[in-house]
Order: structure tokens, then sequence, then C-alpha cells
């Protein structure tokens, strides 16, 4: 069954629209737009260009590329965050997105009032959390500090507690955007033997990293981009090979 | 409307529990915690009567002026408040907005409702107040769910336009703190409407928490029927604003992640 697919997505970023734009600075705009009329156009960035990929159930991908290659786009057009400018993309199944860990946590809250906020915000009914709430305060090994304020968690511990909270919720794809770089060696490893536990429960796993090495160990197929292209889309060793020699040349 | 009432369904617990971080977010490592709900009303109610009754008279007929101004303090406080917090609600949570995909009008929903519970916490204060001055109610108080479902309507439309704006214009929070401001002297609510000129008067009513406020008061205080042209007239301004703002949201919603 197909979880994820793109066909011919196209996604433009205005670079002025990047930036704040001031009433003042949008007339100056207009005013240059009559006098150059087109001028304009390399204000356009296109974070991807004429990407077609799918993705099935139960397939694990990691995704490659250089800094600005268009990776995150990619993960939040998936996770509808942000619109393609043309192109289809089709999505099957509950995701949880793991862009950036914790998103949504309130500092001022209780771990146990973030679980339950948190849980929500990716899709879980408050009874679903109730029933695992244990495993998730095991899993971030953090049974004595549940109940303090998120404010005073170290940043290890506010990183596992994001972590754990997604990877027990009931998603169908996990997009996950360099976790492994957080988090010390051992809830590491501990999360990488997580992650083989999802796998073989057949869940779709979309994982951008730039350690090549953890890529291989947890992906059967990689995407290299580069300036919103794919430019392979293949097994995750020859996708690393390929990755390698490019940017050694 | 149909679309909005699914989704609040759908939503309910996300709503629910984004209500209560803001509650508990705002009154956690505070001494007086909930009380300071009451505290901005109670505030505004001594000085008003103060300068209102000590100062100048307003004539407010048999109704004590302390009674009358809070039974249109208390709407106005909500609306107000509400409008504060909800417009720069998607700004404020631009992390979010950026990591995550949900229906965005739960933000500036959940604004609004947290402001309802501090409406409903200054309500006491209004109680207290009635019981009091021995005010007499009526069984047109029934009717009150009806405004405050009217008042909470037109939050909402005014909540979705301007916050939808505010992400492209931050401009829009900074100009709406201070017309919320002025915007409370162009509604009866420390005057009777019935001092101001008759063809001034109409040009009020524009305002539709004119006549929320007018209705308010009507049950509550004077125990008499609404004024029913005042609701109609804020009615329609409801359902106009309602129309315009739902467009323009959901047209605008797609963008928001790209330009927060």
């Amino acid at each position: 069954m197909t979880s994820i697919q793109f066909a011919n997505v196209t996604k433009t970023y205005h670079l002025k629209r990047e930036v704040y734009r001031s009433l003042a600075s949008q007339c100056n705009e207009a005013f240059l737009r009559i006098l150059k009329p087109h001028s304009d156009t390399k204000d356009y960035i296109h974070a991807l260009d004429n990407v077609s990929f799918e993705i099935t159930q139960g397939e694990s991908v990691g995704i490659i590329g250089a800094n600005g290659a268009g990776k995150s786009t990619l993960l939040r057009l998936i996770a509808n965050i942000s619109k393609p400018t043309s192109g289809t993309i089709t999505v099957h199944g509950q995701i949880a997105p793991l862009l950036e860990v914790g998103a949504g946590f309130h500092p001022e809250l209780t771990g146990r009032e973030n679980i339950f906020l948190n849980g929500v915000i990716l899709g879980m009914s408050k009874h679903d959390i109730r029933k695992c709430f244990d495993q998730i305060v095991t899993f971030a090994e953090l049974d004595k500090f549940i109940d303090s304020p998120v404010k005073l968690y170290s940043s290890g511990m506010y990183i596992r507690l994001g972590f754990s909270v997604a990877v027990h919720s009931n998603f169908d794809i996990l997009l996950a955007d360099e976790i492994f770089a957080v988090g010390d060696y051992r809830f590491r490893m501990k999360c990488l033997d997580k992650f083989g536990l999802l796998k073989k429960q057949g869940k779709t796993i979309v994982l951008i990293s730039h350690s090549l090495e953890q890529l291989q160990k947890h992906c059967q197929r990689g995407i290299l981009i580069r300036r919103g292209k794919i430019v392979i889309d293949a097994e995750i060793e020859q996708v690393c090979n390929q990755y390698q020699n490019m940017e050694q040349m | 409307m149909i679309r909005y009432l699914a989704d609040f369904i759908r939503y309910r617990e996300l709503i629910e529990l984004l209500t209560a971080r803001e509650i508990k977010a705002r009154y956690k490592q505070s001494a007086l915690g909930i009380l300071w709900a009451l505290f901005q009303p109670a505030i505004m109610l001594i000085l008003f009567s103060a300068i209102f009754t000590k100062i100048v008279r307003m004539p407010t007929g048999d109704t004590p002026y302390p009674v009358f101004l809070l039974s249109g303090l208390i709407p106005w406080l909500f609306f107000s408040n509400a409008l504060n917090a909800a417009i720069p609600s998607l700004v404020s949570n631009a992390d979010l907005i950026k990591k995550i995909y949900f229906p965005r009008v739960i933000f500036p929903l959940a604004s609004i409702m947290a402001a309802a519970f501090d409406f409903l916490i200054a309500c006491s204060l209004l109680v207290v107040l009635l019981i009091y001055f021995k005010i007499k109610l009526t069984f047109w108080l029934l009717l009150l769910p009806l405004f405050i479902f009217l008042e909470f309507m037109l939050i909402v439309s005014i909540a979705l336009l301007l916050s939808a704006l505010n992400v492209f214009y931050r401009d829009v929070k900074n100009a709406l703190a201070n017309l919320i401001q002025i915007a409370m002297f162009a509604t009866p609510v420390i005057y009777p409407l019935s001092v101001i000129r008759p063809n001034l008067q109409k040009l009020l009513l524009l305002n539709p928490m004119t006549g929320i406020v007018e209705c308010f008061r009507n049950v509550l205080v004077m125990g008499t029927a609404p004024n029913w042209n005042f609701f109609f007239i804020s009615a329609i301004l409801t359902i106009a604003l309602f129309t315009t703002a739902h467009h323009l949201f959901k047209k605008l919603e797609p963008n928001f992640a790209d330009s927060i």
C-alpha cells in the first residue's frame, strides 16, 4: 500500500517573503516592478523542483543532501504544514511529525500536563494517552520529575519527553528531522532500538540525517536531493556512496 | 459554520487542552492566581463608580450606577480581553504552526475560550452586586445565553479576520490594542445610550457591541425585554463579519506556515 506519493511537486519561496515585509518595502517593490517588469524572477527560489516519488507502507527512507537542498521542505510538505506551489501530494495514514522534538511544550506546565497536550496535538485522544501514560514516562526516564514544570528540565530531559510522546502516539508515518543529534549515548541507543521495533510493526519512517552511518543502519532506501531535485533514489548504501563522492568533488 | 462546528467537535480535546494551557500558564507561579480575573473588573468598577456617582452624576434612572456599569463592563471586558489574546495567537504559536498541522482556527478559538473562562469568573462579581443592590430578576434573564452566544460569534469573527492578517502585518495587533481601548467609549458601557443625541445613537449602533451590551443590560438589571431591533442589528453585522472572516481565513490559512 502506498503511504506517501509525490507527483511533480514543486515548492517555490519568494525570497522577500521570508523576511518581514513592511508596507513601505512593498510599495517600493511595486514601484520597482513598474520600472523593471521582469527583474524579479531571481527573487524566487525552487526549494523543490518537480519532485516525484512513492513510499510504500513499512518502508524506512533516509533523505540525504547538503544544507539547503530541500530536505526539510520535503518533510514539511509531507506533514501538510505547507502547501506545494504545484503538483500533488497524497498521504495515507496518521503522521507523527518530529520536526522539532517537544514542539508545543509549554515551559510553565508540568511534564504530565505537557504529555497530554503534546499527545493530543499529535492526534491521540486523552483516553489513548491515559492508557500508555506510564510507558511514555518510563521510556523518557522521568518518573521522579513528571509533576515538575518542564522549564526546570534539562535539555536532555526535555528531548527525551518529546521523543517519548511522539513514538508512543498511534501514527502510521514517522517523520524525523535530525533527531539523532540529541540525547546522550545511552538514550540514543534506546531510540534506535525503538526504531527497529517500529519498523517491525510496519510503520513508515522518513528520516533526515547528516549521519550517513545512522541512516545506513536504519533505512533500506535513500533519496539524495541536490538543489531541490532528486539526484538518486535507490538502496541506502548506493545513495550514501554517491553523496560522498559528490561532496568530495 | 457547520464545518466549524464539526471541527470543533473533532478537535474538542485539543481545544480543551490548549485552553487549559493558556489559563494555567497565566496563573501559574502567581500568588493570587485566579483572583486576578476579578481584579480588572473590580478596579474599573471602583474607579468609574467613584467618578460617575461622586464627581459627575450619570443619569441611569432607577438602576444604581455600579450595577448599571458592571452589567456593561463584563461583556465588554470579555470582548476586549478575548480579542487581545486571540489576535496575536497565531503568531505566538508560530513554533507549533511550523511543526505540526491541524486546523489553525484552533489557536484563536482556544484564546477566546480562555477569555470566556475569565468572563465566567468575573460574572461572580456581578452576582454579588445584583444581590447587594437587591435587583429583581425576571424571566427575561433566560435569554442571556443567546446574547453570550452572539457576542462569542462576534468575537470569533473579528478574531479570525484579524489574527490571519496579523500573520502578514504585525501592525494589526498594535493597532487593535489601541483601537479597543477607544472603542469602549463608542459602546454604551460607562454611560446609558439615552444620554447620546439621537442621530449619534444611530452611528453607535453600527458598532455591533452596542446592541449586545444593551441587550445584556436590558435582561440583567432592567428586567425588561431586550431591544430586539438592537439585537437584530448586531446579529446581522455579526453574520456579515463572520462570512467575510471565514473566507479570508480559509484563503490565507495555507500560507501561514511559510509567512509566520
